[in-house]
C-alpha cells in the first residue's frame, strides 16, 4: 500500500445551539512521500480538517486511515502511542517548552518512548547538522530566533521517523528569510528520507514548495493543482487558484 | 455603565478568576476574626486570664495580621498577574494608570467586603468548633459564643484598610511595564537560575551552624536566637542555592533524566527553581512552628496529673497557731455554706527534720493511720520502724536515698528504718508512720501540729471557697504554724492556667499549619492555567493521559513533601533542644507522634487536591 493518509467521506459538524458544518464530504488520498499543501480562506475548514487527522478530533463520520490503520478507533493509551510513533507535529507558535533546552525539546518524543540515551544523541547528531541547528543545542528557546525555534520544532517532529508530518502554518510567523528556510528544510527533509508531509497553510509561496496543492472552501473540497517542474509557475498557477477562491487567501 | 458599574461587573461576570484571590482573603480574616473574637471573650475578659498570657494574645493577634497581609499579598500579586492582559487592553484603549488603579481599588473593595463577610461567617461557624474541640483537647469548659462587637469593629476596619492599601501597589506593576509587554502576559520565558558558589557555601555554613549549636551548644536567650537566625537563614538558602545544585547533578545523569516524564518535571523544578524557593523556604518555616508547637504543646499535656489525693482541702495547724479554732470554724462554715457533704479526718502530728537534701516530714503515729484509713495496706512495725509516703505534689518523684533515714528533732536525732515507700496520701507534707512506742518516744523532744483532712466529692466546684480560705488562713504572707492545701487551687494552677496557654498554642499551630497548606493550593492553582497551556501541546505530541498525570502528581508531590521534610527536620532540631535542655522528659517521641499526625494531615489533603487538579487538567487536555 502506498497510500499513507487516506480521508475518506469525512464530515464534522459541530453541535451547540447554532449547529455548524464544518466540513462536508472531503475525501483525498496522500501517497508515500507526498509533500502536500492544504489552503483555502478563512473558516474554510482547513484547520478543523488538519485537527481530525491529527486525531486531536473525531469526525462526524467517514474515516481516516493513516498507513491503514484508523486511529480514532483506537482507545486513549494506544492512540497517545500512535501520535508520538507515527505523527510529527509542527505548529505556528512551535510549541516549544519554554522549560527545556533545543537538544531537550528535541528529544523530547524519545525521552517519551524511553529510547536509549546513547540512540538520542546520534540522533541529535545527525538531524541537528542536517538542520544547521548544530551549534545552538544546549540554548534556551527565549535565546535563539523564530526560524531557530521552528527548525528545532521540526527536528522534533522527525526525529522518531514518523510515517506522517503534519504542519500548521509553519510560517505563520516567520519573517520572509526565516519562512524560505523552514520551507526549503522541509523540502529537503521530504526528499532525502520520503517523509511524507501534509502543510496547512495561506502563504502561496510556502504552498509553492508542495507536490501538489488542495483548496477547500466552505467545507468542501474546491480544487487541486499539482505541481510542474517550475516552482515560480506553480506559484502562479496557486495566485490564481486563490484570487477565483476570493478573499486572499486567508 | 459607569465607572463603578464596570468594576462591579468585571468582578461579579468573571468570578471564576476572582475566587481564589477571595478565598484567600476570606480565609485571612476567618483566621484574625477567630482570633479576635477569643481575645474579646467575655470570659477571658472578667475571668482568671493573666495579663501576660492576655498581652501574649494580643502579640498573637498582630502576628498573625502581618501573616495575613503576606498572605493576601502573595494572591493578589499572583492574581494581577493573570491580569496583565486586561490591563494591556485597557492601557491601549486610554485608560490612564490612576483610573486602572482606582478599578482596582474599586474591586479590592468589593471583593474586600465579600470576603470580611464570609470570613465573618466562616470564622464564627469554625470558632464554636474550635472551642468545643479545644476545650476538650485541653479539658476546660467550652466557651459561649457572644456577639463580638469588639471583634467585628476590628476585623473590618483592619482588613478594609488593608485592601485599600494594597490595590495602591498596583500602580508599580503597571508603571513598571510597558504596555505590549503587558499586552503579552505572563508568557515570558524566565532565565534558567544560576545557583552561586559563595551563597551555596554560606548555605551549608548557616545550616550546619544551625542545626550544629542545637545539638551541642548550651542554650540561653542569645543562643536560641543565633541558632532560629541561622537556620531559616539556612533553610532559604537551601531552597534558591543547593536545590539548584541538586537539580543540575540529576540533570547530568542523562540515563536517569531522559526517561519518561523525568525531563518534564525535572526541567519544570529547575525553571521554576526561584519561585518555588520563596514558598518552600515559607511553608517549611510555618509548618516547623506549627509541629514544634504541637509538639512541646503535647509533652506539657502529657506532663500534667492532678495529684491523686484523697482530700479536697488539708489544713496543718502547729500549737503556736493561735487562731486554731476560728480557722477551722471558718472552713466548716464555708463547706457548709455550699451544702458540701464532706468527712472530717484529724490526726495528731509530729514535725521532723530529714537534714538538708531531703524534704522535712510529719510524723504519725500507726494506731492513728489504721483508724483513719482502714484500706490501706497494713503493717506490722516494731520500734524503730517507719513507712514512708510521699508529698502527693510530687507523685512518685519521692527519691529517698536508702532504706533508713534519719529523723531530727529539736534536740535529738533518731534513726528510723523504712520497711516501705508507700504511694503518697498527704498534700501538705512528706509523712512517715511509727508505731506507738517510737511515736510516744519521739513526742517528748518533737513540736506538735494537728492535721485536719477534708474528703468530699465535686472537688472541682469548690475553687472559689477555696481561695476564700487560703486567703483566710494564710492572709498576705506563708505562716508556717497554718498551712492550707486544696486541691482545686492546685488543679487551677498546673492543669487550667496552663491548658489556656496550650489552647493558644494549639490554636496558633493549626492556623499556621493551614496556612502552609493554603500557600501549596495557590500556588498550584495559579499555575494551573499554563500547565493546562503545557500539557496540551505535550498531549499532541504523544503525551498519554497517564504519562501526564505521573508527571503532575510527582510535581505535587515535591511541592507538598520537600517543604514537608525539612520543616520535619528543623522540628527534630528544635525539640531536641527542648528535651535536652528545657528538660522536657518524652518530647522526642511525641515530636513523632505529633509529626505523624501532621503527616497523616498533609496526605489527605495531597490527596485531595491532586484529584482535583488532576480532574481540572485532564478535562482541558484531553476532554474537548
Amino acid at each position: 500500500m502506498t497510500e499513507v493518509l487516506q480521508v475518506k467521506n469525512i464530515n464534522k459538524i459541530y453541535d451547540g445551539k447554532a449547529p455548524f458544518q464544518a466540513l462536508t464530504n472531503v475525501s483525498f488520498m496522500v501517497d508515500k512521500g507526498e509533500f502536500i499543501a492544504i489552503m483555502g480562506p478563512s473558516g474554510s475548514g482547513k484547520t478543523t480538517l488538519l485537527n481530525l487527522i491529527s486525531t486531536i478530533d473525531r469526525p462526524t463520520s467517514g474515516e481516516i486511515l493513516i498507513n491503514g490503520r484508523e486511529p480514532h478507533k483506537l482507545k486513549k493509551a494506544e492512540l497517545a502511542n500512535f501520535r508520538r510513533r507515527e505523527l510529527g507535529f509542527v505548529f505556528q507558535d512551535f510549541n516549544l517548552l519554554d522549560t527545556l533546552t533545543l537538544e531537550e525539546n528535541m528529544i523530547l518524543p524519545l525521552t517519551l518512548e524511553r529510547t536509549k540515551p546513547s540512540m538520542m544523541d546520534e540522533r541529535v547528531e545527525s538531524i541537528s547538522k542536517k538542520l544547521g541547528i548544530h551549534g545552538i543545542l544546549n540554548k534556551r528557546t527565549y535565546e535563539v530566533s523564530g526560524g531557530q525555534k521552528q527548525r528545532t520544532a521540526i527536528a522534533r517532529a522527525i526525529i522518531h521517523q514518523p510515517s506522517l508530518l503534519l504542519a500548521d502554518e509553519p510560517t505563520g510567523n516567520l519573517d520572509s528569510k526565516a519562512s524560505k528556510d523552514v520551507m526549503e528544510t522541509l523540502q529537503s527533509i521530504n526528499e532525502k528520507d520520503q517523509t511524507t508531509m501534509l502543510m496547512v497553510t495561506h502563504d502561496p509561496y510556502a504552498a509553492s514548495y508542495c507536490h501538489r496543492v488542495i483548496f477547500i472552501k466552505d467545507g468542501k473540497l474546491y480544487n487541486e493543482i499539482y505541481r510542474g517542474t517550475n516552482q515560480k509557475v506553480f506559484f502562479q498557477q496557486i495566485m490564481d487558484v486563490l484570487s477565483m477562491l476570493g478573499g486572499d487567501g486567508r | 455603565m459607569n465607572f463603578p458599574q464596570f468594576a462591579y461587573k468585571n468582578v461579579t461576570r468573571n468570578l471564576r478568576a476572582y475566587l481564589a484571590f477571595y478565598l484567600s482573603s476570606s480565609f485571612a480574616v476567618m483566621i484574625f476574626f477567630m482570633f479576635a473574637m477569643f481575645i474579646f471573650h467575655p470570659a477571658l475578659e472578667t475571668g482568671y486570664m493573666m495579663n501576660i498570657a492576655k498581652k501574649g494574645m494580643v502579640f498573637a493577634e498582630w502576628i498573625i495580621f502581618f501573616f495575613s497581609i503576606l498572605f493576601i499579598l502573595y494572591s493578589f500579586s499572583a492574581f494581577l498577574k493573570t491580569r496583565k492582559k486586561e490591563f494591556g487592553i485597557l492601557t491601549i484603549q486610554g485608560a490612564k494608570p490612576q483610573q486602572i488603579r482606582l478599578l482596582i481599588t474599586l474591586e479590592n473593595i468589593f471583593i474586600g467586603l465579600a470576603s470580611i463577610f464570609t470570613g465573618i461567617i466562616g470564622g464564627t461557624i469554625l470558632a464554636k468548633l474550635f472551642y468545643i474541640a479545644g476545650s476538650y483537647i485541653v479539658e476546660m469548659e467550652p466557651l459561649q459564643l457572644y456577639f463580638p462587637w469588639k471583634a467585628l469593629g476590628l476585623t473590618t476596619g483592619v482588613f478594609l484598610v488593608l485592601f485599600i492599601i494594597l490595590s495602591q501597589f498596583t500602580l508599580f506593576l503597571i508603571h513598571t511595564e510597558q504596555t505590549i509587554s503587558l499586552l503579552k502576559g505572563s508568557q515570558k520565558p524566565k532565565k534558567e537560575p544560576k545557583p552561586s558558589k559563595l551563597f551555596s557555601f554560606l548555605g551549608v555554613v548557616f545550616l550546619g551552624a544551625g542545626y550544629g549549636m542545637a545539638l551541642v551548644a548550651g542554650i540561653d536567650m542569645g543562643s536560641a536566637v543565633i541558632i532560629t537566625i541561622c537556620t531559616i537563614i539556612g533553610t532559604y538558602l537551601f531552597y534558591s542555592q543547593l536545590s539548584v545544585w541538586l537539580l543540575k547533578l540529576l540533570k547530568r545523569n542523562k540515563r536517569f533524566y531522559r526517561k519518561g516524564t523525568n525531563l518534564l518535571w525535572i526541567s519544570d523544578l529547575m525553571y521554576r527553581a526561584r519561585d518555588n524557593a520563596r514558598l518552600f523556604f515559607i511553608v517549611s518555616i510555618v509548618s516547623a512552628v506549627a509541629f514544634t508547637a504541637t509538639g512541646t504543646l503535647a509533652t506539657y499535656k502529657s506532663m500534667f496529673s492532678i495529684a491523686d489525693t484523697p482530700f479536697g482541702m488539708e489544713f496543718l495547724s502547729s500549737s503556736n497557731n493561735k487562731n486554731e479554732s476560728e480557722q477551722l470554724t471558718f472552713i466548716e462554715q464555708q463547706l457548709s455554706q455550699e451544702n458540701v457533704d464532706y468527712k472530717m479526718f484529724k490526726m495528731l502530728a509530729l514535725e521532723a527534720k530529714q537534714g538538708p537534701i531531703h524534704y522535712p516530714v510529719l510524723v504519725l503515729s500507726y494506731k492513728d493511720w489504721v483508724e483513719n484509713f482502714p484500706k490501706l495496706n497494713t503493717f506490722h512495725l516494731e520500734k524503730g520502724e517507719g513507712i514512708y509516703y510521699g508529698e502527693t505534689k510530687r507523685g512518685s518523684y519521692t527519691i529517698l536515698p536508702s532504706n533508713h533515714t534519719e529523723l531530727q528533732l529539736e534536740n535529738k536525732h533518731v534513726m528510723i528504718d523504712l520497711k516501705s515507700i508507700e504511694k503518697p496520701i498527704f498534700s501538705l507534707s512528706d509523712v512517715i508512720v511509727v508505731n506507738e512506742e517510737s511515736f510516744n518516744q519521739l513526742k517528748q523532744e518533737a513540736k506538735e501540729s494537728i492535721w485536719y483532712g477534708y474528703g468530699f466529692e465535686n472537688w472541682k466546684d469548690s475553687l472559689e471557697i477555696s481561695q476564700k480560705i487560703k486567703n483566710y488562713i494564710e492572709g498576705e504572707t506563708y505562716n508556717p504554724d497554718a498551712q492550707y492545701f486544696s486541691k482545686s487551687i492546685l488543679y487551677f494552677l498546673t492543669v487550667q492556667v496552663p491548658s489556656l496557654s496550650l489552647f493558644i498554642g494549639l490554636f496558633i499551630a493549626i492556623i499556621f499549619f493551614l496556612a502552609a497548606g493554603s500557600f501549596l493550593y495557590f500556588r498550584l492553582f495559579t499555575d494551573l492555567y499554563e500547565e493546562r497551556e503545557k500539557y496540551k501541546s505535550l498531549a499532541k505530541i504523544g503525551l498519554s493521559e497517564k504519562e501526564m498525570v505521573k508527571s503532575a502528581t510527582v510535581q505535587m508531590a515535591i511541592l507538598f513533601f520537600l517543604p514537608f521534610l525539612l520543616a520535619v527536620i528543623n522540628t527534630g532540631f528544635a525539640l531536641q533542644v527542648l528535651h535536652r535542655e528545657g528538660g522536657i522528659p518524652h518530647v522526642l517521641q511525641l515530636g513523632i507522634v505529633t509529626i505523624l499526625g501532621f503527616f497523616l494531615m498533609q496526605v489527605l489533603y495531597f490527596i485531595i487536591i491532586r484529584s482535583s487538579y488532576i480532574k481540572n487538567l485532564k478535562e482541558y487536555v484531553f476532554r474537548q
